[in-house]
């Protein structure tokens, strides 16, 4: 809130954090890394602008005597940095577990041996856990070529539950509170490869409070034998995935089960378990005209626990495709579930809706292939979506009702976007699913017809604050006038321009 | 005692009114006000025939120099922490040795945030250079404004929720604003007639005025998106609109296709305002109780209320001393359909719209009192001119 303030307090009040600054444990397990990396790894945590943190670097049996000499020197030259060598190579889950037993911080980041932090990366984590009541963060990553540059940036969503059983998409920089990474037991040994994606599944069933640094703070080096130099590297990894996706699920009591995308390597898809029930579900086709009024009255005449709202337009394919919607909406936390639609020539019509305030409303990914993996599995999984069209939504009847189901001032558009806006803010989400596919036959000169400005002016007026503020779950570092992920980078003279605009 | 107001503006700008107004009030109760804004000096003529001394910036260091060699009792009413403002305090204490007042009557870290559309943490974390660069004269200067209401005399706000600015706890005096409710009343003749305008005699209008600009698009785009919604209900609905807009902050294509068809008669001069508002069914101050409007206290309100019609407004400030459904109705979301069922409950309710306008105006004469508010504010320059220590320049 613009106009109160924390109270002023040295160094603190600089980096805009709180008098009582956290200790950030950064563990670093090493394991016959080339002496230059793990230099550079361990330059990169001594660079933070961010005081207070200590390092725990773990060498886990490394044969390799310049190795273990460019730990021993790091050592020497920096009172925070702390190391423990293990006789035997104990893999990376073992090596981290006895370097988190030496950490004294409240918070741990987890740092490859060959990745390295951006200067402000453990800064902006504190700034994060200091400006919520949060428990875990991560931020933005890209990559590092063998020749040092930086490359694929992933611009990563808000947190989001239902993408991670798809697709490991949080990565790193992953920072935690200490005492929740011992409540959930630490990283699992039968998970390496892929066991900070292990850890943050367990770290999810005992927390909700995971947020997102939407900032590249972290960058993943791509070498030889790295999951970050292609998707092909690791044998198994997709099996081991779905291992830890389905242990994750039993816990948490979700009648599914993932298995590994046909195609395309580390992305899971969810099938309902066989017989599990099937609740009553009420489906309500739409009109073009005044749709939110005709199908708040339609739904008023059924019970179903759940309510599909097709479009006249809309052709689902698959005798169960209710049933692949109704698996999301029976998830805690989620609101409504409408599927990735395609144009009959197989063409993504929209993948759920990206909203901004000039675009108020932009269909995600159009023009993809719908078969494609889309930006990092966004079309292979089912994710997180801020909005789906009135075109083939699920939702389930009481939370419909407890909105007051779809505003009807709208003529034509939005009033599908408008509901997902209010679930969301009852606290529900939104789901946008692959599975089960769906034709959109709407024509191009049908959608130019249904344009509406009043429609328009209706959606931005009413979620002016929400638009304004970005996309959480599309991201907020792309281009905003198509919604197929090109990433934009602030530019420097952006305030400039403003400024002018003010002062015109 | 001699009262030099540093206004931030143009001499004709929403604001200048109020500070002209407060100088007629003060100069009538003897004392020596001076309103230096920017010039050129005639556009005062735009506001009223002012009994006190208007100049502009360009005369202020000769005004100043003059009356060094007798500075008597003289206190600088710094009217916003803007930085034009802030340095022309720094000229006058400097010369005179004399207290200063600082006068809240906006947010004005939300404004400098709203224009350069960035946070105004992150805004105030950059450096002293960059923002020197960024703010101009015209917004505060974040590494500077704070300084300046530490060390004033005393501080004067419009709300009550202004006072979290008050950093350094200085004395503070809440200056309600006033109308003059002579010249703004209900029996006024409209200054042309809705036929000229293509309103027909049974359309219900509405009548807003005022600049619009980065800082309030927003909430005009929620007051033509209301009209718009109620013509499509079949409601003979239409808003009048008065002041230049400003683009920014909202899609522009889209307020525009908004603003086509509804009359716009641009910039009119002040003197001219109440004629325009007797064309008014109703006036509607759009937006809700947000980190905008619980700062401020729109001029154009109290002239609102003492017109006479029913009033539509946030439910923050001026809200809270009135009563839904007696003397106005009120706001909590600000959108365009809370507006409009509002509106519509204007329309549709027997008796309100009337109800409604009796007390609107009898609460402007009772509350908006310009003789009243300006006596309690020359009282509490009187007190700070006596107990304040002088500050040291900058």
């Amino acid at each position: 809130m613009i106009g109160r303030r924390r109270a002023a307090n040295g160094a603190g009040r600089e980096l805009g954090l709180p008098a009582d600054r956290p200790l950030i444990s950064v563990v670093l397990p090493a394991y016959e890394t080339d002496p230059r990396h793990l230099r550079e790894a361990i330059g990169s945590v001594r660079a933070q602008s961010y005081p207070d943190w200590e390092l725990v670097v773990v060498d886990d049996g490394s044969r390799r005597a310049d190795t273990r000499r460019a730990i021993t020197r790091a050592v020497s030259r920096d009172p925070r940095i702390t190391a423990r060598v293990l006789e035997r190579n104990a893999g990376i889950s073992a090596a981290t577990n006895a370097g988190l037993e030496l950490t004294r911080g409240e918070l741990v980041a987890f740092l490859d041996h060959d990745d390295t932090l951006a200067p402000d990366a453990l800064l902006r984590v504190a700034q994060a856990f200091a400006a919520d009541d949060v428990d875990v963060v991560y931020t933005d990553q890209d990559k590092l070529t063998a020749d040092g540059r930086r490359t694929d940036p992933f611009l990563k969503p808000d947190w989001s539950p239902v993408y991670a059983l798809g697709a490991m998409y949080v990565g790193h920089l992953l920072v935690a509170r200490r005492e929740l990474i011992a409540e959930a037991g630490a990283l699992d040994p039968a998970f390496d490869t892929i066991q900070d994606f292990d850890l943050l599944l367990r770290l999810s069933e005992r927390t909700e409070r995971i947020r997102h640094v939407p900032e590249i703070l972290y960058h993943w080096r791509a070498i030889p034998g790295s999951i970050a130099l292609g998707e092909d590297e690791k044998e198994g990894v997709s099996e081991l995935q779905a291992r830890a996706v389905n242990a994750h699920l039993g816990r948490r009591g979700i009648a599914a089960e993932a298995v590994p995308h046909p195609t395309i390597p580390h992305r899971l898809r969810l099938c309902p378990h066989p017989g599990r029930g099937t609740p009553a579900v009420d489906i309500v086709t739409t009109a073009r005209r005044n749709p939110g009024r005709e199908a708040n009255l339609a739904a008023r005449r059924g019970d179903g626990e759940f309510i599909v709202f097709l479009g006249e337009r809309t052709e689902a394919l698959g005798a169960d495709w209710i049933e692949e919607l109704v698996l999301y909406a029976e998830m805690p936390g989620v609101g409504a579930v409408g599927p990735t639609l395609v144009h009959p020539d197989g063409r993504v019509s929209a993948a759920g809706f990206a909203l901004g305030l000039y675009d108020p409303a932009t269909p995600v990914m159009e023009g993809f292939d719908g078969e494609g993996d889309g930006y990092y599995g966004a079309l292979a999984c089912a994710r997180e979506v801020s909005a789906v069209g009135m075109e083939c939504m699920l939702v389930r009847r009481s939370l419909f009702e407890r909105v007051g189901g779809f505003q009807e001032a709208y003529s034509r558009q939005f009033p599908g976007q408008d509901l997902c806006l209010k679930l969301r803010e009852a606290g529900a989400s939104t789901i946008c699913t692959p599975v089960p596919r769906t034709i959109d036959h709407t024509t191009e000169a049908e959608r130019r017809s249904d344009f509406d400005v009043l429609d328009r002016a209706l959606f931005v007026d009413r979620w002016y604050e929400r638009l304004a503020a970005g996309d959480p779950h599309y991201g907020r570092g792309f281009l905003r006038d198509a919604a197929d992920y090109t990433p934009a980078s602030r530019r420097a003279d952006e305030l400039d321009l403003a400024m002018k605009e003010a002062a015109r | 005692m001699r009262v030099l107001i540093l206004h931030f503006g143009k001499l004709n700008v929403n604001s200048v009114i109020q500070a002209f107004h407060l100088g007629e009030e003060l100069t009538a109760e003897g004392i020596e006000v001076t309103l230096c804004g920017k010039g050129p000096a005639g556009r005062i003529a735009d506001v009223g025939e002012p009994t006190f001394d208007c100049i502009t910036y360009d005369e202020l260091d000769r005004r100043l120099r003059a009356w060094s060699r007798d500075p008597g009792e003289t206190i600088v009413c710094a009217w916003t922490p803007r930085d034009i403002v802030r340095a022309a305090t720094e000229r006058a204490i400097a010369a005179l040795g004399c207290p200063y007042v600082v006068h809240l009557e906006d947010n004005e870290e939300h404004l400098l945030s709203s224009a350069l559309r960035a946070p105004y943490e992150e805004l105030r974390r950059l450096p002293a250079e960059r923002l020197d660069e960024l703010c101009g004269e015209d917004f505060i200067h974040p590494a500077r404004y704070p300084r300046l209401i530490e060390r004033a005399a005393g501080i004067t706000v419009i709300t009550e929720e202004l006072g979290e600015f008050n950093f350094g706890r200085r004395p503070q005096h809440l200056a309600r604003p006033g109308v003059d409710s002579e010249r703004f009343r209900p029996d006024l003749t409209p200054a042309v007639s809705r036929e000229r305008l293509g309103l027909r005699p049974d359309d219900f209008v509405l009548v807003y005025h005022g600049i619009g600009h980065w800082a309030n698009l927003r909430e005009l785009f929620s007051l033509y998106t209301a009209v718009k919604l109620l013509q499509r209900r079949g409601r003979r609905v239409r808003l009048v609109r008065l002041g230049s807009t400003k683009p920014g902050g909202v899609d522009p294509r889209t307020l525009q296709a908004l603003r086509d068809g509804e009359p716009d008669l641009g910039d009119v001069p002040w003197r001219e305002i109440p004629g325009y508002l007797a064309l008014a069914d109703a006036y509607v101050q759009p937006g809700g109780p947000n980190d905008f409007n619980r700062y401020r206290l729109p001029s154009k309100l109290p002239e609102f209320l003492a017109m006479g019609r029913p009033v539509i407004l946030p439910a923050c400030n001026l809200a809270e001393e009135m009563n839904e459904g007696e003397n106005a109705l009120l706001l909590h979301r600000g959108d365009a359909l809370e507006i409009a069922a509002g509106l519509e409950r204007l329309l549709d309710e027997p008796g309100l719209a009337e109800r409604l306008g009796t007390g609107a105006r009898q609460f402007a004469v009772e509350r908006l009192s310009w003789p009243r508010n300006a006596a309690a504010l020359a009282d509490f320059y009187r007190r700070r001119l006596v107990s304040a220590a002088v500050p040291a320049a900058a």
